[in-house]
């Protein structure tokens, strides 16, 4: 099995052009991301840009306004240390959304190596704390998790978590919101991740 | 020309339409040469900018009455008769596609003939259009700035000569002599960063190839076969010879060639192809410059690279690092060796000095994947994948400099692996899951 490009779903891209197109007054966009986000199973929405500071996310009836940190997939989903999983199931990934073996190697769904032309395993890649590990690299922002917000996902008890930081900016590139953030800590960006809690 | 554009003759309207027809004719015949001259020669590399910032100084010099330099151009001016002839409209594009050309009629400054030479050297021909339209468009404004709110033909007359007198003058050369200093300038500055955009797609035979290794006039690389196994190949000269191992790396001078054979590396002679120097031993990816030899080893507790020296045959352990963390194939430029290692935590392009026995890292990220450096003197060349996809980088560690020398987009199906790099000419591979994998020169 050679190399295996990552992509997002369909839903997950539908979802980004409507958040991305929408502002805060605007209800039908706000309406059709939600939907499609729920559609999808997906936290929801997320726009780039231009208007990032105006789009609305939201996931399970939760909504907010802060983007996601940056990760392997949109939105980012995390294990309980802050590490990459793949959304869909849960699994370990890299930092380049590759599934992992035990020693951090890309694998395929069957879990065997992915090797390039010469049979050769391909380069491993890094697998690091999105919101501590990253931010800081990314923006030389020592962040944090703090509080959270806690909805009924799909079953069980997902966790949006704030990154937070000693900032006056969030990621959005606007004013940073206290949020569940202590300290004079304020949400940089967001994370989620999904329990095993039934709800 | 410009006393029959003014509106006092034909009107406002006349006027305007005669002003927008002469500015689309300059514009699109000044953006024609532009295609035409980007398109006549390839992109050029760091030399080319060198070279063109050489040629703007030299102008600049002839602008500021430094030096004696001839203009390439026509003597003449617009043919009068074709206002006669032809409606103004009519006549208003024709000279506006006359002297959009630039060069056919006369030319007060040099600051056309080095844009136009940069535009040859330096742009494709979409950039090359761009630059020189925005030439041709400067002769449509110009005329509007010298037709504008004209009551009288006095008026116009007056306007045309006090433009002439403004051209005639000292100062305007000067002040386009400082502009071409400044153009010079900033192509010096730019001329690390150089790069030839277009990768060249080599041909070396139909099977897929990869791991290039390269000196001048001497190409080394892997030949992967049918069955999945390599067989190293060199090329000298344009002729195609199999070796007796894999994973080839050529010497910088191209001299001889280390291949894998197995239980051994082996040492070729390029020109005989006569082994000179059999190695028991072991591990795999061998990189060679001069009496030192460097490669990758398995140990029990973990992954080595081991550097070893063909005149005293000791070895040495210069990076150490468990299963869990990926040490990549070495590469040798005496007194550098770069290999890429990559942990949980952090990936980096590693260098290490064999004259000072020090590590450093050349890059590094806890977000990145670096891979497959080359190295040839102070020149690296590396690949970084990222969310969006693969680049390939230059890295110049006399100056600190960094540019980009190619991209591949994430979901394409096609990935980066293996560098080479001899001089400023750097080879890369790139594969797909479908089976092909080629090498290119950058």
């Amino acid at each position: 099995m050679r190399h295996d490009g990552q992509g997002e779903g369909l839903s997950e891209r539908m979802a980004r052009r409507l958040a991305a197109g929408h502002t805060r007054r605007g209800f039908l966009g706000r309406v059709g991301a939600a939907a499609v986000a729920a559609a999808s199973g997906r936290l929801a929405a997320g726009a780039v840009a231009p208007d990032t500071a105006e789009a609305y996310y939201g996931f399970c009836g939760h909504t907010y306004t802060t983007h996601a940190c940056p990760g392997p997939f949109f939105p980012p989903r995390i294990d309980r240390y802050g590490f990459p999983l793949r959304p869909k199931d849960g699994r370990r990934v890299d930092n380049l959304g590759r599934l992992i073996d035990a020693e951090g190697f890309a694998i395929n769904e069957a879990g065997d190596r992915l090797v390039g032309p010469t049979g050769d395993p391909v380069p491993k890649s890094p697998r690091t704390r999105l919101c501590q590990d990253w931010i800081l690299e990314s923006y030389h922002l020592h962040a944090r998790f703090d509080g959270g917000w806690y909805r009924c996902c799909g079953g069980t008890i997902r966790k949006l978590v704030d990154c937070c930081a000693y900032t006056r900016t969030r990621i959005n590139g606007d004013a940073a919101l206290t949020g569940y953030c202590y300290n004079g800590r304020k949400v940089f960006c967001v994370l989620y991740y999904q329990t095993n809690v039934p709800c | 020309m410009v006393e029959t554009i003014v509106p006092v003759v034909h009107g406002t309207r006349s006027w305007l339409i005669s002003l927008a027809l002469f500015a689309a004719g300059a514009t699109g015949s000044a953006a024609l040469l532009g295609l035409l001259l980007g398109a006549a020669l390839p992109d050029g590399g760091r030399g080319v900018v060198a070279a063109v910032a050489l040629f703007a100084l030299v102008e600049a010099a002839g602008e500021l009455g430094l030096v004696q330099l001839p203009l390439p151009q026509l003597r003449r001016q617009v043919p009068e008769r074709w206002r006669e002839r032809y409606p103004q409209p009519l006549a208003a594009l024709l000279y506006g596609l006359g002297l959009g050309v630039g060069f056919a009629t006369y030319l007060p400054v040099a600051t056309l003939i080095v844009v136009a030479v940069a535009v040859a050297a330096l742009l494709g021909p979409v950039a090359g259009a761009v630059v020189l339209g925005a030439f041709g468009l400067g002769r449509g404004l110009a005329l509007a700035a010298a037709t504008g709110r004209v009551r009288s033909i006095e008026q116009a007359t007056g306007r045309v000569e006090q433009m002439a007198r403004i051209g005639g003058r000292r100062r305007l050369r000067r002040l386009n002599g400082l502009a071409l200093v400044a153009l010079s300038v900033l192509l010096a500055l730019g001329v690390d960063t150089a790069v030839a955009r277009a990768a060249t797609q080599l041909a070396l035979g139909p099977d897929p190839v990869a791991d290039p290794s390269a000196a001048p006039n001497v190409l080394a690389f892997d030949r992967i076969n049918p069955d999945g196994s390599l067989t190293g190949v060199v090329r000298i000269g344009g002729v195609f010879t199999d070796l007796p191992g894999n994973n080839p790396d050529v010497d910088v001078d191209g001299t001889r060639i280390v291949v894998d054979v197995g239980p051994a590396f082996e040492i070729i002679d390029s020109t005989t192809m006569a082994v000179l120097q059999t190695l028991p031993l072991v591990g795999t990816q061998p990189a060679l410059s001069g009496d030192w030899l460097v490669y990758r080893h398995v140990q029990t507790s973990g992954r080595q690279i081991v550097l070893y020296n063909l005149t005293t045959s000791v070895s040495k352990v210069i990076a150490t690092t468990p299963f869990a963390a990926d040490l990549g194939a070495p590469d040798i430029s005496y007194p550098r060796i770069t290999f890429h290692r990559t942990g949980s935590a952090r990936s980096s392009v590693v260098m290490y000095r064999i004259d000072t026995g020090t590590s450093v890292l050349l890059r590094s990220s806890v977000r990145y994947t670096y891979s497959n450096p080359s190295i040839a003197g102070t020149v690296v060349v590396y690949v970084r994948q990222t969310l969006f996809g693969m680049q390939l980088y230059r890295l110049n560690l006399a100056t600190g400099s960094e540019a980009q020398l190619s991209a591949i987009a994430k979901g394409g199906g096609r990935f980066m692996w293996t560098t080479g790099i001899t001089g400023w000419t750097f080879f890369f591979t790139i594969y797909d899951n479908n089976g092909g994998s080629w090498i290119f020169r950058s």
